[in-house]
């Protein structure tokens, strides 16, 4: 008889919060895995001497980069929240009973940490940019060009 | 009232992928979506294949996506859910035509865990006694009708059939927390391998497409630490 799989129907499971998470825990473990690899070839290239290491981290010294790492901060935080709250949910006796109310909890903890840090990256950025530029340079200098002098 | 039905529909003699078809009905804000299907079969197109058998909700084999959330299609009226009615087969198994699956995986992963009670010992007399304590340990998890609603909305069964899925888990919580049985370490066994209970990622989609109301993810929890428990 020829079974077959229906495939691409067009349309999604109406899953709750829990799915959607079950989903960006996914997504954020493969896209973390990805940096990793990449930081990883960026590391190693110390190996091939100082000059081309340097040359591949200059790439990275620019605002667009720091958004960049704030995303980076994010997908980290939120995996490890998000995974501490599976564990919750899977080792509590209760935690199936509350879970609605973890994936608040989780929520709030991930706000509480990433407002404060994304603060800090933004303005640390802003600042040793303004400090090592001449005068008169603002946050619109800023944003549109390397960050100078950032190996001293 | 008008309603428009849209079903996903596959004839495997003819088609390579589904499509959709669309259907005005007159219904009763209180029909229940079979009844819907109902009319389409035998005043409208008979080649629609779907299963039904009690239609009141306790054999379990209308289990479909209605909408985007799987339901029994007996259930559910045609009041509770919005306008137009978006139908499918379930997910997760191989369609064998229109609303029907073959359910063969399923059920292979149901007799997997051994679902019926294990006691060689001599009952004695009378039948084998249990505390009312003992027996609400495992009440929830003896509701479930197999209709497949739970684990059809797994995402973690969507892209792997080796994983045994809810209803399999639900089945073997039924007997682990038993009393009266014992091979709950043989059931543990099963359930401690890759494609057993920890397959789960909480994705509570079971919980809410249980037409019996059981607290499908809860019973998964409970058998996940229970697999700690032996070595």
């Amino acid at each position: 008889m020829a079974y077959q799989e229906i495939v691409s129907t067009g349309s999604v499971y109406k899953g709750r919060t829990s799915m959607w998470l079950y989903l960006f825990h996914r997504i954020t473990g493969v896209a973390l895995f990805g940096y990793l690899l990449l930081h990883i070839i960026s590391t190693a290239l110390i190996l091939a001497g100082p000059e081309i290491y340097e040359g591949a981290e200059a790439i990275y010294k620019n605002f667009y980069f720091r958004l960049g790492e704030v995303g980076l901060m994010a997908a980290v935080l939120a995996h490890a929240i998000n995974g501490l709250r599976i564990i919750t949910v899977d080792l509590w006796k209760k935690g199936s009973d509350y879970q609605k109310s973890l994936n608040v909890v989780a929520l709030l903890i991930f706000i509480g940490i990433f407002v404060p840090t994304t603060y800090r990256m933004i303005t640390s950025y802003f600042d040793i940019c303004i400090e090592k530029s001449s005068p008169g340079t603002t946050v619109v200098d800023c944003m549109v060009r390397p960050l100078p002098d950032w190996k001293s | 009232m008008d309603v428009k039905l849209r079903i996903l529909r596959f004839n495997p003699e003819t088609d390579r992928k589904g499509h959709w078809e669309e259907y005005n009905i007159e219904a009763d804000p209180d029909e229940r979506i079979l009844d819907l299907l109902h009319k389409v079969k035998w005043f409208d197109d008979g080649s629609l294949a779907f299963r039904r058998s009690c239609a009141h909700g306790v054999c379990g084999s209308d289990a479909m996506v209605v909408n985007g959330e799987n339901m029994l299609a007996c259930q559910v009226l045609v009041k509770e859910v919005s306008n137009p009615i978006k139908i499918e087969p379930i997910r997760g198994l191989p369609v064998i035509k229109d609303l029907v699956v073959d359910m063969e995986t399923f059920f292979e992963s149901y007799k997997k865990v051994m679902p019926y009670l294990v006691n060689d010992e001599v009952p004695g007399e009378r039948e084998r006694l249990q505390s009312p304590e003992d027996r609400d340990k495992f009440e929830d998890t003896t509701k479930c009708i197999l209709c497949a609603a739970c684990t059809t909305s797994c995402p973690v069964f969507w892209t792997a059939d080796t994983y045994v899925g809810p209803a399999a888990i639900v089945n073997a919580h039924r007997f682990v927390f038993d009393s009266r049985d014992n091979a709950s370490k043989q059931r543990l066994e099963i359930l401690k391998d890759v494609n057993g209970a920890f397959r789960c990622r909480t994705a509570f989609n079971c919980t809410t497409a249980c037409p019996r109301g059981i607290q499908v993810t809860k019973a998964i929890e409970d058998v996940k630490r229970e697999t700690l428990t032996i070595n």
